[in-house]
Parts: C-alpha cells; structure tokens; sequence
C-alpha cells in the first residue's frame, strides 16, 4: 500500500428504498461520491431528498439497500468526527451564547477544530457573545453551519441550508463553502434551486419520486432540467403539428394561447417562427423545476 | 463531555425559573414552617433538623423532574436531540450528562437549605452528619432523574413540564416531604412507605437521627431507583 491508495468513496449509497406508510419516499436509489466532489441533491419537494440525507447520516434506517459513508456505517463515521452536518431544521440549546454552544458541541469531537478556524469559515466573529435565542435565520443558519465544523470533518452534508436565507445572506454563506471546499472536501447539499445546485456543485443528481431521474456533471444537468416555457398567441393552432417542433415537450392549447415546454427552446423557437409565421407575443421562461423534472420524466418516458 | 456538563448546567442555572422553583420554594417553605409555627419533634429529630432535610429532598427533586427532566421534551421537540444525534456523543453518555447535571444543578437547593438550618435554626449534628447528608440526598434524588427522563422522552414540551410538576406535588405531599407522615391518617401514612419521595426522605432522617442511613426501606428505594431509571432507558430507545 502507498500513500497514493485508493481512497473509500465518501457517499456510497446502493439501491435504498425507504417507505413512510403507503408513501414510497425512497425507491431504488443508488449513487456514489468520490473524495472531493461538490454535488448537490437536486429536486422538487417530496422527491425524496431529506430521507436521502437522513439514511445517509444514520437518522432513519433504509427497508432495504446499503448505504456507506467514508468506507464505514454512517454512525462510525459521526463517531470518528468524519462527518459534519446542517439539517433542514432544529433550534439551538437555548440559555446559551453562540460561543458557549461551539465550545459545548466542539468538546465531544475527538479531533476538533480549532474554534478560531471555525468561527472565521462560518464567519461568526461578531456574533460570538450573543445569545442563541437573540439570532436572524441567516445568522442561526451559520451558528448550524460552525456546529458541523467543529469536528473538523472531511464530509459535509447540507439539507437545504439556505432554505431561511435572505439573498444576500445565501451568497455569503455560498461563498464560505467555496472555501471550505477548496480544502478538498466532499460536500453533498440538497436543495430545490437549479440555479443554485448549477453555481455550487459540480454534479447534480436529480431526484424525482423517490427515484435518480438524472445524475451528471452540472453543466449537463442544466441542459436537460433547464426546461423553457414558451408562449404565444396563435389562431389556428393545430397541437399535432406545433409537438413535431424540435425539442418541443407538453403542449397546451388554451384558445390562442399555446403553451409549450421545451429543453431546447432556441431550437424550438426558430422552428416556431419559420413554421408558424403566425406566432406573436412570444415569451420565452425558465420552468419551475417541478415542470422541468416533469418534462425531463416525460421526454424519458416518450423516447 | 466534561464541557458539555459544564454549559449543560450553566444554561439551567440561568433559568429564573428553575431556581425560583428548586431552591425558592423549598427555602421559603423550610421557613415558612419552622420560624412561623412552631412544631414537635419527628422521630427522635427537632422539627427544624427534620423539616430542613425533607425541604433539601424536596428540591434536589425538583431539580431532577422539572429541572433536568422534563425539559428533555423541548430539546427533543426542537429538534436539539437530532442535532445531537449527529456528534459522537452517545446515548448513554448523554443520558450520564443529565444524570450529573441533576446531581450539581440540585446542590444550590441542598446547601441553601442547610445553611438556612445551620444559621437560623442552629441546626446541630457532627460533621460526619452533616458531609453525609450530601450524598444521601442525592442519592434519594436518583430515581427522580430517571422519572424525568422517562417524562422527557414521552410527553412533548409543555405537557411534559406539567406531568413532571404533578407527579412532584403529589409524591412529595404523599411521602411526607412538606409534612411529616406522622400528622397523616393511617391510610395514607400506609401509601406513604411504598413511595420513593418517603423512602428517600428516610436516609437523611434516618442520619439526623443519629442511625445508619440504610434500613429496610432502602431496599423499597433501590428498587424505585432501578424502576425509573429502566423506564428511562425503555423510553429513551423507543424515542431514538
């Protein structure tokens, strides 16, 4: 064995399944994480992300399949320290200042931090003597953020961590992650933003019902979940022939209004124009990603 | 763990309301009843010596039910639990964490009373007495912190404050902690010998009393102790 040896992949997660009830929230899902990589959990409310996250940190048992973090079980990980998280929601330990709480969580951590490193990457330094009970969402969001840096942790794994942000707050918090980053760490967030899974990670991997519908480098996942509402005004419109258009998805006909979705819509809008000459008020915008999942879903299923 | 003990009990001695009730309470019922009215002796004890044990009990017990206890329901409510659950903290330790919190968190409640012995009343007993009354008070505490825990992990939030308040009221008045069991009607003094409040509250009045702290009844004590402290274990794991 050298120095150089194969590192464990961070995540390993293989064909989990997770049902609450008659609800699937997990059906089959498999993906691996290799040292190192930025991937976000991308997708719409109820595709299953939190269960993901909670099987993954040992919070919910999968009914089936297997899940390793960093080559060992999820609880032997969080043991070692390896493993830092921000969970969706939660207050802190009132009757405490913001330094007190670090200091109390950071003391159960076989190799933690130095506080000072902490505090600088959550940016906390004015914050340190106020009271837990006295913080913004965006300010508690970080105080949760230095929490799962205390171990020093070579994992970071984030659910929905700016849900409670306000937009500035969001950019600074994505900017210390950078950083943290930089430090050739793994990170796995979820969120429902594409936007914010595109600028962030390098890998998306698309959740929908419960399933992966997409796993790819960002880049790529954009083109196809970037799905594009177009519309217009248009007499005489025959659905048969507006869906040969390419790239074309779902259409709508609503009267004169015609909806169409599509995951190329600069090719679907030339071809809109030279067929259909007719075509005006023409508006062309970002679909929700519910829509985009849907059509991503639907152009799968149709192929 | 140490440091988490550390701020663990530092953020409940900045409660108000818990030193209102765990050492408030019990120093102004000790001198409500003692410099107020004047009382016979109980069992051999002056009243003030009798009276200053139960009131140390009966706030190392408040401590241990609405204290450390019961306030586990909003750690757990609020998701802190979770959190937790995410440290290499385990469960047992934290279970330990709350057990020696209790234990420091009741001592201002055991010493504030025994002063108030001491210095009013001139309590008299040799020191031996007096450093032994410490840990058989705690001791006596025991089986309350597992009934808090237990109250903690299956009530939510305010309902769990509330079922650990009553069942503080109730066995600390039907174990002869605010009066002595020998005012009571025989019925109740009969109720009174099987419940943990009285078979606490005998180590230490068997100690003032000049005896050894273990008779008969800390066999009814031990076997409280090892009930609730299993009830908070079973709870617990059905709660995680």
């Amino acid at each position: 064995m050298t120095s150089q040896s194969k590192r464990p992949p961070s995540v390993e997660v293989h064909d989990v399944h997770k049902q609450f009830g008659t609800v699937c929230a997990v059906d089959g899902v498999t993906f691996r994480i290799e040292p190192g990589e930025v991937v976000a959990l991308l997708g719409p409310n109820g595709a299953g992300k939190t269960t993901t996250l909670d099987m993954i940190l040992g919070l919910t048992r999968p009914d089936r399949g297997e899940i390793q973090i960093l080559g060992t079980t999820p609880r032997q990980a969080l043991d070692d320290g390896q493993v830092g998280c921000v969970l969706q929601q939660g207050d802190l330990l009132k009757g405490l200042r913001v330094h007190e709480l670090i200091r109390a969580v950071s003391a159960l951590q076989p190799r933690p931090a130095p506080l000072a490193e902490v505090v600088k990457r959550a940016q906390l330094d004015d914050l340190l003597n106020r009271k837990v009970t006295k913080l913004s969402g965006g300010e508690t969001q970080r105080v949760r953020f230095a929490l799962a840096l205390v171990g020093d942790p070579a994992l970071l794994i984030l659910d929905e961590p700016t849900a409670a942000m306000d937009v500035s707050a969001r950019r600074s918090f994505w900017d210390s992650m950078r950083e943290f980053v930089a430090a050739d760490r793994t990170v796995l967030f979820s969120t429902h933003y594409l936007e914010e899974a595109d600028a962030i990670a390098d890998r998306i991997i698309l959740l929908a019902q419960g399933r992966v519908v997409a796993d790819g480098p960002a880049s790529q996942i954009r083109a196809v979940a970037g799905a594009k509402t177009l519309r217009c005004t248009l007499s005489d419109a025959q659905p048969e022939a507006l869906s040969k258009l390419p790239g074309a998805g779902p259409i709508t006909v609503h009267g004169t209004q015609i909806t169409i979705r599509s995951l190329d819509s600069d090719r679907t809008l030339r071809a809109l124009l030279d067929g259909f000459p007719l075509a005006s008020d023409i508006e062309v915008t970002a679909a929700p990603l519910a829509d985009a999942v849907l059509a991503l879903t639907d152009a799968g299923s149709h192929r | 763990m140490m440091t988490y003990l550390k701020y663990e009990v530092l953020r409940v001695l900045r409660n108000g309301a818990f030193t209102g009730y765990t050492v408030g309470f019990p120093v102004g019922f000790y001198l409500l009843f003692t410099v107020v009215f004047d009382q016979s002796p109980v069992g051999g004890s002056a009243f003030d010596a009798y009276y200053m044990v139960s009131m140390a009990l009966y706030g190392a017990i408040g401590t241990a039910l609405t204290g450390v206890g019961a306030p586990i329901a909003m750690e757990r409510s609020k998701g802190w639990t979770r959190q937790l659950a995410l440290t290499p903290l385990r469960p047992g330790r934290y279970l330990l964490i709350k057990i020696a919190a209790a234990s420091v968190l009741s001592l201002p409640a055991i010493l504030a009373i025994l002063l108030c012995g001491k210095l009013i009343h001139r309590v008299d007993l040799d020191l031996g007495t007096w450093l032994a009354l410490v840990p058989a008070l705690w001791v006596g505490a025991l089986p309350f912190v597992g009934l808090g825990i237990a109250i903690g992990y299956t009530f939510r939030d305010e309902s769990a404050q509330g079922v650990a308040l009553a069942a503080y009221f109730l066995m600390s008045v039907a174990g002869g902690l605010w009066m002595p069991t020998v005012a009571f009607p025989a019925w109740l003094a009969k109720v009174s010998e099987v419940l943990p409040t009285y078979r606490a509250g005998e180590l230490s009045w068997r100690l003032i009393a000049g005896e050894s702290p273990f008779s008969g009844g800390a066999l009814i004590l031990a076997a409280w102790t090892v009930a609730f402290l299993g009830l908070a274990a079973w709870r617990f794991r059905r709660a995680s």
